[in-house]
């Protein structure tokens, strides 16, 4: 079986998936594919996203999008053949501090029970990882980030919270992610941030995107009070 | 110089063509339901298609022009009372001051889009003014219009009173019956449902639930079960795929999807027949034909 499939998902719009596992690795190859397409077809090309596995383009022009997954399929099997040849790319860290105070943390508790872990393992835990992010989505600004703890893994609620408040930091699985905005979500929440995660004010709306790496560390209920945004780093 | 809002109906929002650039922070590029029909109104008004109009959702609102304007109704889904005489879909009209425009309830079609010449005087944010409700972006504070808006419209200095007198067809099934097809082609996943899965796809008939919206329209049938119990690895979806939930619920992603889904992703509809979805309210009945 070929290591690389292309495949439309609208007319305009197709997605090149490595059939490999998720890791930072196979990430990295994802990213050296999307540039590599993107420098090659920059001008055709309106926007790109990675998820996970997947990279996808979307094309100012329905005209030949078969053409287009054929030379995409080529681009990235020679990417994926010339592997040794290419330097690791280099990733800054962003550090975001949450507050894991049991006001914040409204799943803590349950989780405590469910892992048979205490409360401080479980912090400890989160915070253990540098995690990467794989992918934004669900609603703007959303991390997918891995890989947690296989310690701390935990399937996603049966029936999710119908409130989740914003800055939630939520545990499904191996995956975290934070919620930017109050929405439903079946997560399993064990602090927050008083970092913004997505601001249509900003110049870039989103703190985060595919590829970033992330550590947390712990902040007071008091910190998280009296946080300004502007003291981050 | 406003509409104003003394009912919204079931729900109105503000949209334009649509929002780009953004999926890769999660922001899909909402617009209208039903592009043709947009597109028209626009048309009839002399706009750009980028300019701010609004979606109406079936019947129920109630608008009053503070100012002599030129706008056009296109779409369906609600009966058009101008000052309590029927108004036209389709055509553009000069509405004068102080006129009440009211919409009742008709018996096919789902959504109306209003466009008035100059276009709605809405903020872009994030390049657009297209309302995405999940994300509480754009429109008026990414909320769907309420009774008390007053929503500017963009006044050219002379209203062009000879409006362009045709009358023009969408030619969208929708509009008058309740059972419609839907062309698709086969989704990245279609293989991993059983040929029995396939067919029981392609041979039932589909109703439309009541809780399908601007993100997904939910279908009521059998229950499609798949035979391989696979993960799908969350990745990029768009509007018009169809997914099918674990307990094997198909649902169409329309306008407002998100951006990433982790379902397998059964069929791929035709763009256009996406205006015919935007049409089709609960109860409607639907057939899935392959292209």
């Amino acid at each position: 079986m070929s290591l690389v499939r292309v495949y439309p998902i609208h007319e305009k719009v197709c997605t090149v998936q490595l059939e490999k596992l998720i890791s930072p690795d196979t990430f990295q190859v994802l990213e050296r594919i999307q540039q590599a397409i993107l420098k090659k077809f920059e001008k055709e090309i309106t926007e790109s996203t990675l998820s996970y596995t997947s990279a996808t383009f979307f094309l100012q022009n329905e005209k030949n999008l078969d053409e287009y997954c054929i030379q995409f399929q080529q681009l990235a099997t020679a990417v994926l053949n010339n592997q040794r040849l290419v330097k690791k790319n280099e990733r800054t860290t962003i550090r975001i501090p949450v507050c894991y105070d049991i006001s914040f943390a409204p799943d803590l508790v349950a989780a405590s029970d469910k892992l048979m872990r205490s409360k401080e393992e479980i912090i400890k835990l989160h915070m253990l990882p540098k995690y990467q992010v794989y992918t934004i989505g669900f609603v703007p600004g959303f991390p997918y980030m891995g890989e947690v703890d296989a310690r701390l893994n935990l399937p996603r609620k049966t029936t999710p919270a119908t409130r989740v408040a914003p800055g939630s930091v939520a545990i499904a699985g191996l995956q975290t992610g934070i919620y930017p905005v109050e929405v439903a979500g079946g997560w399993h929440v064990i602090g927050r941030t008083p970092s913004k995660l997505f601001d249509k004010h900003r110049e870039k709306p989103c703190l985060l995107e595919a590829g970033d790496q992330v550590e947390f560390y712990q902040i007071t209920k008091e910190e998280f009070e009296n946080w300004n945004e502007s003291d981050c780093t | 110089m406003s509409l104003i809002v003394h009912k919204p109906g079931l729900q109105s929002t503000i949209q334009d063509a649509g929002r780009e650039g953004f999926r890769k922070y999660g922001v899909p590029a909402a617009g209208p339901m039903d592009f043709a029909a947009a597109q028209l109104s626009q048309t009839l008004c002399n706009n750009y298609h980028n300019q701010p109009f609004i979606e109406l959702t079936l019947h129920g609102a109630i608008f009053e022009f503070e100012k002599t304007a030129v706008i056009a109704l296109t779409g369906g889904g609600a009966t058009a009372l101008l000052n309590d005489t029927p108004l036209p879909y389709f055509r553009s009209a000069v509405i004068k001051a102080g006129s009440i425009l009211k919409f009742c309830p008709a018996q096919f079609g789902c959504r109306t889009y209003l466009s008035v010449q100059g276009g709605f005087n809405i903020p872009q944010e994030l390049g657009s003014t297209a309302t995405y409700l999940p994300g509480k972006l754009g429109g008026i504070m990414g909320r769907a219009i309420k009774a008390g808006d007053r929503i500017e419209f963009n006044l050219k200095k002379q209203i062009e009173e000879k409006v362009s007198d045709m009358e023009v067809e969408l030619g969208n099934p929708a509009l008058f019956t309740n059972q419609v097809t839907i062309r698709f082609t086969e989704g990245p996943e279609w293989s991993w449902f059983s040929a029995e899965e396939q067919n029981l796809f392609l041979h039932t008939k589909w109703m439309v639930h009541p809780q399908s919206n601007r993100v997904a329209y939910l279908l009521e049938g059998d229950a499609l079960a798949l035979t391989q119990k696979r993960e799908l690895i969350s990745t990029a979806v768009m509007p018009g795929l169809i997914q099918v939930t674990p307990a094997g619920i198909p649902y169409i992603l329309m306008a407002d999807a998100q951006t990433i889904g982790g379902y397998p992703r059964l069929a791929r509809i035709k763009s256009e027949d996406r205006n015919r979805l935007a049409q089709c309210r609960p109860g409607y009945q639907l057939n899935f034909q392959k292209i």
